[in-house]
Formats: C-alpha cells, sequence, structure tokens
C-alpha cells in the first residue's frame, strides 16, 4: 500500500524545508549581559557598601531611541538623534538650566570684559577626560580651533564661532576668549551639547574615527555601539563635577545605559508596556491615554522649546500685499488645530519665539492676527481680490490656489489637512505638498512655496535672525523678508550683553515683525517621556534631555 | 500543408476564434467560480470608484469638529474619523483614487514588461542578455530613490508614488513573461509551427502569447494588487496621496494611533483593500482558469 | 562550466558600474543633497556652497563616478559615509549578516507553506480544499505587511507576552519579522505554484504517466513537482533578492538592524555613497542568484540544456 499522495508531497515539502533551515544560523546574541556588582556610593569617606547578594540584578536602564546617531563627534553632529546624546559623553564650559541661567560645568566662574569684547573662564581642578587625561585649558583651546577647522559649517554654531578673534590660554586653568565684536549669544552657545570638550589626545589618535569612539569627560562611556540595534554606556567612574540639577556628587549609580534604537513610534509604546524598555518618549494622545492607565508607567511632562508655524513667501504675488497675509492669518483657526492636530498636546502661540525663550513676551498678544473669517473676507476684498459666485476668490481672473510645502511627518500632514479646510471656507484653495526632509527643505531654500509649514526648536532669541535676517535669505530666511529696521534690531541684540536692554530688543523686532505678517505661528507642542515605575529620581531638563546621574532602580540593590 | 496548421492553431487557441454566435460561445464554456466571484467584485469595486461622487452622502473633506471619532451609526454608516469627515464618502473616494493609480500603474508596468520579456525570450542571444542584465540592474536600484525622484520630477501624488511603483516591478513582469516563453518555445508544437514555415509574427501571436497568457495574467493580477499596496504604503511613509485627499493608506496611518479606541477608522480601509485586491486577484485565477482546459500548457 | 562563470563575472562587473552611475544619476536628479539636512536651516548660503565642496556634492557625476571606481579598483575603498565617516563595506556587511537570516527565514515559511498549500489546491482542484485554500492564499496577498505586523505584534507580544517587541538580540526576536515577511509570500507562491501544477496536471505527458500506472506519490514528485518549480523557482529567486535588499517596513516596524533601513535612511539622508554600496552590493548578489537558478534549471528541465550551457541566461 503506497502512503497517501498528500502525505507524500508534505513530506517532500518537509524535507525542502529542514534543509533550507540547517543552512540557517541565527545571528549571535549581540549584548553579553554581564553580572556586576551594584556599589552605592557614598559622599563619606567610608569603603563603599559591598553588593547585598550574588543574584542581585545589576542596574540596567534601557531607553528607546527613535533613530539611530550617526556620529557622537559634537562637532559633527547635525540631528536631534545625536544632540540629545551628547551630553552624556561631554560636558560643556557652562551648564543651561530651565530657568534659562548659566551655571558652572567645567567651568567654575568667569567673566566677561566691559566692552564684552573678551571672556576670561578659570577651569574646575581635578576633571579628567574617559581616557585618563586632564582636563585643561590647551584642551578647550584644541576643542574650539577644531571647531573652526572642521566643525563650523555643519554646526549651528557656525555663526558664533567665527566671531571669534582668538583663543588664549593664560594657564593650565584659565582660558581666554577674545571676539571682534560683543556676543550676547556667546554663553548660549557654549552651553549647547556641539560645545562639548574633547580629549586632544583621543581625537588625535582616533582621526576621523572619533565619532565613533566618543571620550570626553561626561558621566558616560560608549562600552558597545552594535549598529543599527543598540548603544552600551557604562558610568565614567571618576565622574565627580555634575550640573547644578543633579544631587549626585560622584558618578552616575547605574551600571550600564542601553540605548535602544526602535524606529516605530507604536513599537516603542508596546516595548515599554511589554518591559523591553524602560524609557520612551511619547508623542501620541492615544498612546498617553493608553498609558496614563497603566500602574506601571509614570508620565513626565517635557518643557516646551519648539514651534510650529506657517512661513508665508513674500516674493509670490498676492502674498506680497500686507492685506492679503493679514487675511490669511486670519483665517487661521488655532484652537482647531490644538485640538485636532495635536491632540491637546500643544498650546496655541502668538509670539515668534518658542514660550520658555526670553523674549516670548505676554505683550505680543496683543499683535495677534485672530481667528476671524469675517474680517479674512474683508482684507482680500480690501486688497483687491473679486469672489465668483461658488465663494472662491479670484486671482488675475482664476481661482486663487496656493501651494503649502513641508516635510512629511503625521503632524504636518494633520495639521495641513486643517489648514486646507480653513482656507476653503474663505475661499482660497491650498495644494499641499509633503516631501522628504531633503526634498522639502530644498524646495523651502528656493522659494518653491507660497506657505510653508515647519517647526524650529532653540533657547535663544537670536533664533529670529535665522529667520528674518536679510543676510539669510536663500537659507534659513524662506520668507524672503527684508527689513532694515528689523536686521538693525537683531543686529543689536546680538551684541547687547546687558539682558534688561536685550530683551527689549528682541520684542521691538517681533512686533515689528508681527505687523508685517510675515508668519502666523501656530503652536508649541507638549510632549512627554514615559518611564517604568521602578525607575526613580529621572529628571528632564532644558530641551527635553534627560539626566541620568540621580537614577536609581527598585527592586535591584539601591542605595 | 496550411490546413495542418488551422487545425492545430483551431485545436490549440480557439479561444481567439469566435465561430459561434456571442450568446451560444456564452453558454458553451464552463464558467470558474473564481472569475464570476472575481469579476463581480471588481465591477462592484469599479461601479463604486466611479460613481462616488453620487453615491457619497457628504462631503469627503468637509470638516466638522463636533462630529469627531463617531462610531458607525445610522447619519454616518461607516463612523467619522479624526476630522469629523464621514468615513464612507472618504472611502468612495479613495477607491477612485487608488484604483485609478493602480491601473495605471499596472497597464505602464505591464505595457513595458510583458513585450521586452517576449522579446528577450524569444529572440534570445544577445538581445536576451542585454535586457536580462539590465533588468537585474533595474532591480538593484533603490526603490526608494526611484520613488522620490519619480516624486520630485513629477510633483507629489498618490498616481505619481504608483507610477514609480510600476515603474520598479517592470524586471519582475519582464523575469515571468520571459520564463514563460522559454518554456513554450522548447516544446515540439512550437518546432511543427516553425518547420511549417510560420513566420515570427504568426508564432508569438498565435502560439507564444496566448500560451503563455496564464503565467502572464496571474502575474500581472499581482502586480495589482503588490502596486495597490505599494502605493499605499508610499502614502503612509508620506509620498503618496497629500492631504486632503483620502486614499486607503492614509486613511490606515491616520487610524493606526486609535487602534484601541476607534477600530473603525483601521478596520474599513483595511478591508476595502484586502477586497479589492482580492477581487483582482481572483479575476486574474478565474481567466487563467477560463483558458485552461482550452489552452494547454505548451 | 568555466565560462559560464567567467561571463557571469564579467556581466556583473559591468553591471555594478552601470548601477552605480544610475544611483549617480539618480541622486543628482533628486532634490536637495547631504549639504541641505546638514546645514539646510542654520547655514547661510556660503555655508552651504562650502560644505557642499568640503563633501564633493559639487563635483559633476562622471568625476564622482570615475573618482569612485578609482578607488575601488585601486585601495579596494568602497567610500564612507558622508555623515558618520564610517567605511561603506563595514555599514553593508556589519547588517548584511541580519538581512541574509530574515530573508532567509521567511523563504523558508513562504516557499514552504506556499508549495504545499499550492500543491495541495491543484491536486484537489474544484474541491472545498482548493477553493479554502485559494481564498486563503489570495487573502494573504491583500493584507498589508505593516497591517499584519501590528496585528501579530499585539497578539503574541502585547496578550500573550510569548514573543518580543523589537530587537535583534536572539533568535525568537526573528519569528515575528519572518511571519510578517513570509506570510504574504507564502500566500503569491501558493498562488503562483497552483497555476503551474493545474497546467502541468493537464499536460499530455502527465497523463500518460498517470494512465501508465504510476503511483501517485510517484508522478506528484518526479513529474508534477520538477516541472511546475520552475516559474516558482524564478519567482522565487527574484523575491529572494527583494528580501535580500530589505523590507524598510518590517525593520523599522520591528526595530531589525538590517540593509533595508540603512538603504531607506541613506537615501532620505542623500548618503550616495552607501546607497551606491547598497546597490552594488544587490548587482552581486542577483548575479548570485541567477548563476544558481540557471544551474537548477538544467537540473530539473533537460530540455533547458542551452540554459545551463550559458548559451542563454536563465
Amino acid at each position: 500500500m503506497y502512503p497517501h499522495p498528500l502525505l507524500r508531497s508534505i513530506l517532500f515539502v518537509i524535507l525542502l524545508t529542514s534543509l533550507a533551515l540547517a543552512g540557517c544560523s541565527a545571528p549571535a546574541p549581540a549584548v553579553q549581559p554581564q553580572p556586576t556588582q551594584a556599589v552605592a556610593p557614598t559622599a563619606t569617606a567610608l569603603p563603599p557598601t559591598p553588593a547585598p547578594t550574588p543574584t542581585t540584578a545589576p542596574m540596567v536602564l534601557t531607553m528607546a531611541l527613535s533613530s539611530e546617531p550617526k556620529t557622537l563627534d559634537p562637532q559633527l553632529a547635525s540631528s536631534s538623534a545625536e544632540t540629545s546624546l551628547l551630553a552624556l559623553f561631554f560636558d560643556t564650559l557652562v551648564y543651561r538650566t530651565l530657568d534659562n541661567q548659566y551655571s558652572p560645568l567645567l567651568a567654575k566662574d568667569w567673566t566677561f570684559s566691559d566692552d564684552g569684547l573678551s571672556a576670561t573662564f578659570h577651569l574646575r581642578e581635578g576633571v579628567v577626560f574617559h581616557d585618563g587625561t586632564p582636563l585643561n585649558a590647551d584642551a578647550v583651546v584644541f576643542t574650539f580651533q577644531r571647531f573652526t577647522k572642521v566643525g563650523s559649517k555643519r554646526s549651528p554654531l557656525a555663526g558664533e564661532l567665527q566671531n571669534i578673534a582668538s583663543i588664549e590660554k593664560a594657564d593650565d586653568l584659565t582660558v581666554t576668549f577674545h571676539f571682534t565684536s560683543p556676543s550676547a549669544t556667546f554663553l548660549n552657545a557654549i552651553s549647547q551639547p556641539y560645545a562639548g570638550i574633547l580629549s586632544p589626545t583621543a581625537v588625535e589618535k582616533a582621526g576621523e574615527a572619533f565619532g565613533q569612539h566618543p571620550i570626553g569627560t561626561g558621566p558616560f562611556t560608549l562600552a558597545e555601539w552594535n549598529a543599527g540595534q543598540s548603544l552600551v554606556l557604562r558610568p565614567f567612574d571618576k565622574f565627580a563635577w555634575p550640573p547644578v540639577d543633579v544631587t549626585n556628587p560622584g558618578r552616575p549609580y547605574l551600571d550600564r545605559l542601553v540605548l535602544k534604537i526602535i524606529p516605530d513610534s507604536t513599537a516603542q509604546v508596546n516595548a515599554l508596556k511589554a518591559g523591553e524598555v524602560d524609557i520612551a518618549y511619547v508623542t501620541s494622545a492615544d498612546a498617553i491615554n493608553e498609558l496614563e492607565n497603566d500602574p506601571n508607567v509614570t508620565l513626565l511632562d517635557i518643557p516646551s522649546s519648539g514651534l510650529y508655524y506657517l512661513a508665508f513667501n513674500l516674493q509670490k504675488p498676492p502674498l506680497d500685499q500686507l492685506k492679503v497675509r493679514q487675511a490669511l492669518s486670519h483665517a487661521i483657526n488655532k484652537a482647531e488645530i490644538v485640538s485636532i492636530a495635536f491632540q491637546d498636546l500643544a498650546k496655541p502661540v502668538f509670539t515668534l519665539l518658542p514660550p520658555n525663550v526670553p523674549g516670548a513676551s505676554p505683550e505680543l498678544e496683543a499683535y495677534e492676527l485672530k481667528y476671524d473669517p469675517e474680517k479674512a473676507r474683508q482684507l482680500l476684498a480690501e486688497a483687491g481680490l473679486t469672489v465668483d459666485a461658488d465663494g472662491q476668490v479670484l486671482w488675475q481672473g482664476q481661482p486663487l490656489r496656493l501651494k503649502l510645502i513641508t516635510y512629511s511627518s503625521p503632524l504636518n500632514s494633520a495639521i495641513a489637512t486643517l489648514l486646507e479646510s480653513q482656507l476653503r471656507a474663505i475661499g482660497v484653495g491650498l495644494d499641499v505638498q509633503q516631501m522628504e526632509v531633503a526634498g522639502a527643505t530644498e524646495a523651502a531654500n528656493k522659494g518653491q512655496h507660497d506657505l510653508l509649514l515647519w517647526r524650529y526648536d532653540w533657547t535663544d532669541p537670536d533664533a529670529l535672525a535665522m529667520w528674518f535676517s536679510s543676510d539669510r535669505i536663500g537659507a534659513g530666511n524662506r520668507s524672503f523678508y527684508s527689513n532694515p529696521e528689523v536686521d538693525a534690531l537683531l543686529k543689536q541684540g546680538k551684541m547687547e550683553l546687558d539682558q534688561s536692554k536685550r530683551i527689549p530688543l528682541y520684542i521691538e523686532a517681533q512686533k515689528r515683525i508681527l505687523q508685517d505678517a510675515v508668519w502666523q505661528p501656530l503652536a508649541t507642542p507638549l510632549s512627554k517621556v514615559a518611564v517604568r515605575a521602578s525607575i526613580q529620581n529621572l529628571r528632564v531638563v532644558s530641551l527635553g534631555r534627560l539626566l541620568f546621574n540621580d537614577v536609581t532602580i527598585a527592586g535591584t540593590s539601591a542605595p | 500543408m496550411n490546413h495542418v496548421i488551422e487545425w492545430t492553431s483551431r485545436r490549440q487557441t480557439d479561444l481567439w476564434d469566435l465561430p459561434l454566435p456571442l450568446t451560444e460561445w456564452v453558454r458553451a464554456r464552463r464558467w470558474p467560480p473564481s472569475l464570476l466571484i472575481g469579476g463581480l467584485i471588481c465591477g462592484l469595486m469599479a461601479i463604486l470608484a466611479l460613481a462616488a461622487p453620487l453615491l457619497a452622502p457628504y462631503d469627503p473633506n468637509a470638516i466638522r469638529s463636533a462630529e469627531r471619532l463617531l462610531p458607525p451609526s445610522p447619519a454616518h454608516l461607516l463612523g467619522t474619523d479624526r476630522y469629523g469627515r464621514d468615513m464612507l464618502s472618504r472611502l468612495l473616494f479613495a477607491a477612485r483614487l487608488d484604483l485609478w493609480g493602480a491601473s495605471l500603474a499596472v497597464l505602464c508596468c505591464a505595457g513595458i514588461g510583458v513585450p521586452l520579456g517576449m522579446a528577450a525570450g524569444y529572440a534570445g542571444r544577445w538581445i536576451d542578455q542585454v535586457l536580462s542584465r539590465l533588468m537585474d540592474i533595474w532591480l538593484s536600484v533603490p526603490g526608494m530613490l526611484v520613488a522620490i525622484v519619480t516624486v520630485a520630477v513629477l510633483g507629489p501624488s498618490l498616481t505619481n508614488a504608483m507610477l514609480a511603483v510600476g515603474i520598479m516591478t517592470v524586471p519582475i513582469l519582464f523575469r515571468t513573461t520571459r520564463a514563460g516563453v522559454l518554456a513554450c518555445l522548447s516544446q515540439e508544437y512550437v518546432e511543427s509551427a516553425r518547420a511549417a514555415g510560420g513566420s515570427h509574427w504568426h508564432i508569438l501571436r498565435r502560439h507564444i502569447l496566448p500560451n503563455s497568457l496564464s503565467t502572464i495574467l496571474v502575474t500581472t493580477t499581482l502586480q495589482y494588487g503588490m502596486i495597490l499596496l505599494a502605493g499605499s504604503g508610499l502614502s503612509f511613509l508620506g509620498f503618496g496621496a497629500q492631504p486632503p485627499q483620502s486614499e486607503w493608506g492614509t486613511m490606515l496611518a491616520e487610524g493606526k494611533s486609535y487602534l484601541h479606541t476607534a477600530w473603525w477608522l483601521t478596520l474599513f480601509p483595511g478591508l476595502m483593500l484586502a477586497l479589492a485586491v482580492l477581487g483582482i486577484n481572483l479575476l486574474g485565477d478565474g481567466l487563467r482558469d477560463l483558458s485552461d482546459p482550452v489552452i494547454r500548457r505548451c | 562550466m568555466l565560462s559560464l562563470l567567467l561571463r557571469r563575472f564579467l556581466w556583473g562587473f559591468l553591471g555594478m558600474l552601470v548601477v552605480s552611475l544610475l544611483v549617480l544619476g539618480l541622486f543628482h536628479l533628486a532634490p536637495g543633497d547631504a549639504a541641505t539636512i546638514m546645514a539646510g536651516e542654520h547655514g547661510s548660503a556660503d555655508d552651504l556652497a562650502g560644505l557642499r565642496a568640503q563633501l564633493g556634492l559639487s563635483a559633476s557625476i562622471l568625476q564622482n563616478w570615475s573618482g569612485y571606481w578609482t578607488n575601488i579598483l585601486l585601495h579596494g575603498d568602497f567610500g564612507r559615509s558622508l555623515y558618520s565617516r564610517r567605511p561603506v563595506a563595514g555599514e553593508i556587511l556589519t547588517r548584511a549578516p541580519y538581512t541574509v537570516v530574515l530573508a532567509l527565514a521567511a523563504m523558508t515559511i513562504a516557499l514552504g507553506l506556499g508549495i504545499l498549500a499550492g500543491l495541495l489546491a491543484a491536486l484537489h482542484q474544484g474541491s472545498w480544499l482548493d477553493i479554502s485554500l485559494s481564498s486563503i492564499s489570495v487573502i494573504g496577498i491583500a493584507f498589508p505587511r505593516f497591517w499584519l505586523a501590528l496585528m501579530l505584534s499585539l497578539v503574541f507580544s502585547i496578550h500573550l507576552g510569548w514573543l518580543p517587541v523589537a530587537g535583534a538580540e536572539s533568535p525568537r526576536h526573528l519569528i515575528l519579522p519572518a511571519l510578517c515577511l513570509g506570510l504574504p509570500s507564502a500566500a503569491s507562491f501558493a498562488r503562483l505554484v497552483r497555476a503551474n501544477a493545474l497546467d502541468v496536471l493537464h499536460s499530455s505527458f502527465l497523463m500518460v504517466a498517470r494512465a501508465k500506472g504510476l503511483p501517485p506519490a510517484l508522478w506528484v514528485t518526479r513529474h508534477l513537482l520538477r516541472n511546475c518549480l520552475i516559474p516558482t523557482l524564478t519567482m522565487a529567486g527574484i523575491h529572494f533578492g527583494h528580501l535580500l535588499g530589505g523590507t524598510f517596513i518590517i525593520e523599522t516596524l520591528f526595530g531589525w538592524p538590517g540593509l533595508g533601513r540603512l538603504t531607506v535612511q541613506a537615501v532620505l539622508d542623500r548618503d550616495w555613497p552607501i546607497v551606491a554600496g547598497a546597490a552594488i552590493a544587490m548587482t552581486a548578489v542577483f548575479t548570485l542568484i541567477n548563476l544558481a537558478t540557471d544551474i537548477l534549471y538544467g537540473l530539473l528541465d533537460p530540455r533547458l540544456q542551452a540554459v545551463q550551457n550559458g548559451e542563454r541566461p536563465a
């Protein structure tokens, strides 16, 4: 009796399959967990207490990253994926607190000369790099000189450094900067992650590969980089110079910090719920609602420093007419955008600067072009645009259709949908063109848009110069706006070291720009970071950065 | 000798000759169920797509803040989305956009791939070598790059995104057509036709094409489904349909964050997409089955 | 045989030359470049121009292309990423094993299930088995892969907790991505195998074999399987090549560190050395796959000896 033909087929296929599987071998596990003893550091001279039991789990914190950093060289970093991590490896001379004050970090104090043309920094003693070499004036000079050679064009701090005439080492722990003109933005610039101080020995040794082996003075060192998967960090044993927001005077309590790369936001939330990661940034209201009810997860607010805006291209008629721009601005319903597109995870804004930046003043509310469709229609009529029988606005005999360019993202998609509907309500057609970032940036720089929907994050009012000064036309100034008065105010603001005089200059500049209806600022996003309840003492600081120095994990050997 | 050729041709390929009146021809055939079901689904989809402006109860782009995220109800048969737009209307217009874009793309893809594949398979020699290598090279180019350039040159829209996907899948149709032609060529059947003095064109049209038709049909319908899904995928990533156009892929993307709370946002677009792909594949299956008892594999 | 290998190698090399030129050309057509992304908003127009010159992006296509190949032929250096300055060859070779493993696993599922289902459906054409298998396979094609990924993730990772959500640290991490890739492909293969098997089933030589009294076991394996595997093999070759190129969406959803994510990210970042390297790698892989399928063809179908002898490509 021959076996059933079906059975034979199955057997044949199983044979094929097992042959194929035999050729398969799964990749070896990339991360080998090393059981280590968790030692509780104390501020006294007592010897550290020995680890409680051999079976104690090491304190490993896993955080989800949305995209993999390409380089960890502060002077070559170009994306937020990278800058958010730089402070783990590198320290800067000064530290910027949440209320925009500057406190000592690697520099214990500093003085500016009266004319503002020089600044002297005294470095902290006893600081060493991860490779054991000491932090001294040579290292600082080296860092900034390398910046001008290698990094200046790529970094947002390019313009700042062009203002430095020379850097001088007074003694081993003192550095003096000489400027060509006074710069009120210098302290902010050197407090940014890009200005992290590098170890000259390490840079010389590594050459181009420095970005893969970052050596700085920061609280963590890079132990492993598994391409595409994760980065494993270990605390720097000799670390003893934390910023003012940290209570732990020494090395971080964690044994390991794992940064796991999970590009999809839904997957990140799922990984958090499943316990595969301990920290994840959450931006969707649905996820936040879900996690709010989860007893294992805490949600921390992130102070916002971002601004979504709608920019008009003043080169494109009829947007060259003030009344048309005002009309379009009045047609925008920010409350609707916040509630539907941002799902209430944002606040509407009327300033051109993000809310926590000095210069984002409440007195600018009087200049806001509020939602008023009637006024919008009226202004269009005053500008000489007629309306046809269907209610469509006509421009040169044709129904008016404006082109909106933005980069692809679900949020931009949502905002654009609402903008289209709001403009349609006053009879203006909107053609939305979403492109990937490179394409959208190129198109924006070339001025191919009528309207531009974009976002920016910055901590200093000098940001206005990037978007509104006439020498930035074709680069940051995508509105092609040129106003000599504004230019003068912005230049002055950059050089005015006295904060009480400086801020009013920027407020004045914003008033002019708002009156010219160059932008309609929309909203500032509020996001949260979700943390598993066992993680304690995590701090969120300026620009959404996280401080891990104080973090301990409940259920492991905590101090 | 001619009558021999005629007889062999007729016996193998009488799909092309219609000696009987149409009604008798219809009744004489054995209609496979997959053809009927597939045809029904496709026909229904086509009607829905074409008649969308007439059938849609609401304006698909009308935003109603007060009616956001409503579950299916008599007023809104398939619920509303996060902007308060009626899902049923949006799905109908999405059908229009998606089916039209995919049809165009598939026609493009087949229009280039099938003739090239036949030429390569039949002509052989260096034509075959060159074309095959070109197609391999084409397959090696990352699809995303082609999509970006196509969209950059032609402008971002769903049709252009699907066209890009169609261009990227030309090699697949090329290869399968060529394989089908090759398998046919080595049959005694074709050799006898050649020996009998048939011209290249005659052989291609009368013998090769009908007999490789089954593989071509199945692959083309598979590609339609793939193009439809890929086009939706590109829209999902932001390259295809622009807001506020309704398109199945973008609807799925928007609904992704509401999986738990508003199931209707993802269920219905997903169903429509699946139904469209199902229909066209069943149609392909049916066409293949229809020609099966008549056209013997070489 | 030797002449076949030599010819294939030459054609492969020519292919690599052409594909890299094509990639450079496409990058040229695409709006924006790496400098736009790096300096885009913050830099002035001069900064952008300087950056472009520094990265070599202001040179013409031919200059870049000839410089690129000179580097490869003289130094074996496939260039460096414009962002990380890491060697391209290293980047690709680090990710390649992950993509290969995922592709093999998906292929196993696809071929195994697909051939089984297709044969069963064809052997029992018209029966309920056929109809249900055909429907399942057709529905299986209709599912968007990310939909499948979301559903499987929801069920197996969140609700049941059996399988991990993301990453590639252990063999268990392979299961969900391989299923998401393999199941829809299994559906395609099932349909193709069914179509071909039906063709063969109705052919004269098979009817003769059956009439001769050959037991089903024999004629299924010896005649049916062999003959309908040929077009399936073509499809499998292409499919495998595609899978090796990486599937971006699955890799993104499951955090799988493969070539798909690398290449797509490089395209979006306009990092042309990586994309050129990936395209060349794909050409090499396709050349190898074609060679393998050609040899297999010759083994399966003696009538295609011409193919095996290298007179015609497969």
